[in-house]
């Protein structure tokens, strides 16, 4: 009997953390954010195209698939064209569904074509994928279960009635929360490893490590070795990143450590991108930290000089306020369907 | 059939995906675990067809980043042999972007540690680029400071600090195997 009840606490509570309604303002930043960085990030990427992509570059399909076996990433369904001029049509259909992604015009099934497409390109050539090609293909795919595109979308312009209906659907989403909840999972899962990696080198563990990295004149152009003066300084960069990476998955959960856990991180990676120039790394690794945090925005009352201006204020707050309590009778609902 | 009747059924079936998705995460960033070898014939197929198999150690366990040199050695035109040197990737300024130049170190990285990668795919790439050549010697460079409290002794700046340290890879010909 104790076991039964037990059981159904478990379940409970497993439901309402994976499949409780969300809000979705947060998830909409966070697309547009992180669609604007790919967007930018794969222009540049296609400057060297020929290079990277091509047979007259670093890798021809003649020596893929050995390639792929070494690196242990072989797959029998690779996603992408296996001619010069077909991949590179990928590449700009894959270009025009990143528009549309960080637009919002893009709904799921199309940011699932998105990360099919984005996937293709990145097994075209496994060699020239980096940090921020890797987390963007999670971020892709656990997207590809939420509805982003409640906020922040151009459709919100482009069809006056559609933010209404729109945001009264998305309240009861469990696929949604359920991708959003995946991103914060996978999120803590890989810092967790990259903490815990750290412990097997000897200079993160007896706190050189950021010393080691400052001899890195290709990756830190400027010269750091006046770091030299403050020993104690590198030690404790060193340290804490180790500390900030394995505790991350239990401090962002706690609500008096949430928000030093995500400046940190903030933090973190913006020296990152300050001194490696890891710019698009930082951007694609803080961006999700929008979805561990409330509401950013709530409409305010707003008081305009026009007449006409007043009455469409007071006509989208009164929209506003059906919306958010339809949300709430659902999660009321939701949580009675769970009892 | 009523939508919301079928809830509980989909919460089940999502619950299943989840469990088996949060396995992969855990699963499949250490390969060299009993736990992957153990269960690779559920996680491999799934994480190498949607590119989840990738093990997260930035900068870990020790920080150690090489770029690749080589010398490209060719005739000259009274028949002598003559070698130049150039590094890949090229300095940051003459990259188009700084995200280019991250890729192609990257690539670098995995030509360092794959020899049999740098062999086959790189190393004849060099050898189009630079039609004349004869041989590329290969290899991995980078400057190592010395511990900090010998920095405190020398107190120069990272130039004057630390040495560059050559470790030799391989060398490959450009000619043709019959020609050779």
């Amino acid at each position: 009997m104790k076991l039964a009840s037990g059981i159904k606490t478990q379940w409970r509570d497993w439901q309402q953390f994976w499949f409780a309604p969300m809000d979705l303002y947060n998830a909409g930043l966070f697309r547009m954010l992180f669609g604007g960085t790919l967007l930018v990030m794969y222009i540049q990427r296609f400057s060297e195209w020929k290079y990277f992509f091509t047979n007259q570059g670093m890798l021809p399909l003649a020596h893929w698939e050995n390639v792929v076996t070494i690196l242990g990433r072989m797959t029998s369904h690779p996603f992408f064209a296996h001619s010069d001029s077909g991949i590179h049509i990928q590449a700009i259909v894959h270009l025009v569904l990143l528009v549309l992604f960080t637009t919002g015009l893009a709904g799921r099934l199309l940011t699932g074509v998105l990360f099919l497409v984005n996937l293709g390109l990145i097994q075209r050539n496994w060699m020239i994928a980096y940090g921020a090609d890797l987390f963007a293909n999670f971020w892709l795919f656990y997207l590809t279960f939420v509805r982003h595109n409640q906020y922040f979308s151009l459709w919100n312009f482009l069809k006056k009635g559609r933010r209404r209906i729109e945001r009264k659907e998305a309240s009861g989403d469990i696929l949604s929360t359920m991708g959003l909840r995946l991103i914060q999972i996978q999120l803590c899962i890989s810092y967790a490893y990259t903490g815990v990696e750290k412990f097997k080198g000897t200079s993160w563990w007896e706190g050189s490590a950021v010393w080691r990295v400052v001899g890195m004149d290709d990756l830190v152009p400027k010269d750091f070795s006046f770091l030299y003066h403050y020993p104690l300084l590198v030690a404790a960069l060193s340290m804490g990143t180790v500390v900030f990476e394995v505790y991350f998955c239990f401090a962002v959960w706690h609500a008096r450590w949430r928000w030093p856990w995500l400046l940190v991180g903030f933090l973190f990676h913006l020296s990152t991108a300050l001194f490696m120039d890891l710019w698009y790394f930082f951007l694609v690794m803080t961006t999700p930290y929008l979805l561990f945090l409330p509401r950013l925005y709530r409409r305010a009352a707003t008081v305009d000089f026009s007449d006409s201006n007043r009455k469409l204020t007071s006509f989208e707050d009164e929209e506003d306020n059906v919306a958010l309590k339809h949300e709430d009778n659902v999660a009321l609902k939701h949580k009675e369907e769970i009892v | 059939m009523n939508h919301s009747r079928l809830i509980p059924f989909y919460k089940i079936v999502l619950s299943l995906f989840v469990i088996f998705q949060m396995g992969a995460a855990f699963v499949l960033p250490n390969p060299e675990s009993i736990l992957y070898r153990k269960l690779s014939f559920i996680y491999e197929a799934y994480g190498n067809f949607f590119g989840m198999n990738t093990t997260w150690r930035f900068f870990s366990p020790n920080p150690l980043v090489r770029r690749v040199s080589y010398e490209v050695f060719s005739r000259n035109s009274k028949g002598a042999l003559e070698g130049h040197s150039e590094n890949y990737p090229q300095r940051v300024d003459q990259e188009n972007f700084r995200e280019t130049h991250n890729r192609k170190f990257a690539h670098g990285l995995i030509l360092i540690t794959r020899l049999d990668i740098l062999k086959n795919t790189f190393a004849p790439y060099i050898c189009r680029k630079h039609p004349g050549a004869e041989s590329v010697a290969f290899y991995a460079e980078g400057r190592e400071l010395p511990t900090i409290e010998s920095a405190q002794f020398f107190r120069e700046d990272r130039a004057n600090l630390g040495d560059i340290q050559k470790n030799y890879l391989l060398d490959v010909s450009c000619k043709p195997e019959d020609e050779s």
